[in-house]
């Protein structure tokens, strides 16, 4: 099970890396939406994505925008996000992101809304 | 353990590595320096809704070590500086955060031998 992790910040990066890499799933990173782009082109194994919202060169809505209009993929879409953004978050949503966790994560709460989204994506 | 920072939470998400809690350790403390660095250079051009976006990317590095005191004080330059409100306290703020920050990575230090090597 291959997640990409899309994050420009190191801490969080690391932080999910480690946890999801605990769980037992296979991690790929990107520190922005040009670079996930570029790996969910060329890595076609990838299962979900989980994204930052505010990163560089491509932000994490357009990216979303991205990964469903252009590549028309229905991959799961998690998006990071800090509390007190709720209308980036229900943007997020109209474009198509499928879930959202807020930094720093429940460790808990990740794994439980990586296993419900995936079990809904399989059925 | 000092008490002005907090590794819980890292050692919730740990899985008991160690080398995990060490290897963020590390990364705050060098990346920290970095960050204050670029608020700064904002504050200085008077990039107010810059310093608060920087300001909001930073803020999640100090939960990790749940610093509450500093996240207030970040919140705020990010919250002043994206809505271009109450700009003239951003220094003030800064200046709190920065002795704050030091203060943190001198502990940091002085709690862990392999940051001094």
């Amino acid at each position: 099970m291959n997640i990409l992790i899309c994050e420009d910040d190191l801490m969080t990066l690391k932080a999910l890396e480690h946890k999801l890499k605990n769980e037992g799933y296979n991690t790929i990173t990107a520190l922005d939406g040009k670079q996930a782009i570029e790996l969910l082109n060329t890595q076609k194994d990838i299962e979900m994505l989980l994204t930052d919202l505010h990163m560089p060169l491509i932000s994490g809505l357009e990216l979303i925008t991205h990964v469903r209009n252009s590549m028309k993929s229905n991959i799961p879409i998690i998006m990071l996000t800090r509390v007190g953004l709720e209308d980036t978050v229900l943007h997020a949503f109209e474009l198509g992101a499928d879930d959202y966790i807020t930094k720093p994560f429940s460790p808990e709460e990740l794994s439980l809304r990586i296993k419900r989204l995936l079990l809904r994506s399989k059925v | 353990m000092s008490k002005e920072y907090s590794l819980d939470y890292l050692e919730s998400i740990s899985g008991g590595d160690n080398d995990f809690v060490n290897d963020m350790i590390l990364t705050f403390v060098n990346s920290v320096p970095v960050e204050l660095n670029r608020i700064e250079n904002a504050i200085n051009a008077q990039d107010w809704y810059k310093a608060g976006e920087i300001a909001h990317k930073f803020g999640s590095n100090l939960m990790y070590l749940e610093l509450n005191e500093l996240k207030e004080i970040i919140l705020k330059i990010e919250s002043f500086g994206l809505e271009m409100e109450h700009t003239q306290e951003i220094p003030v703020l800064f200046k709190k955060l920065t002795e704050g920050c030091e203060l943190i990575i001198t502990l940091l230090k002085r709690d862990f031998d392999f940051l001094n090597q």
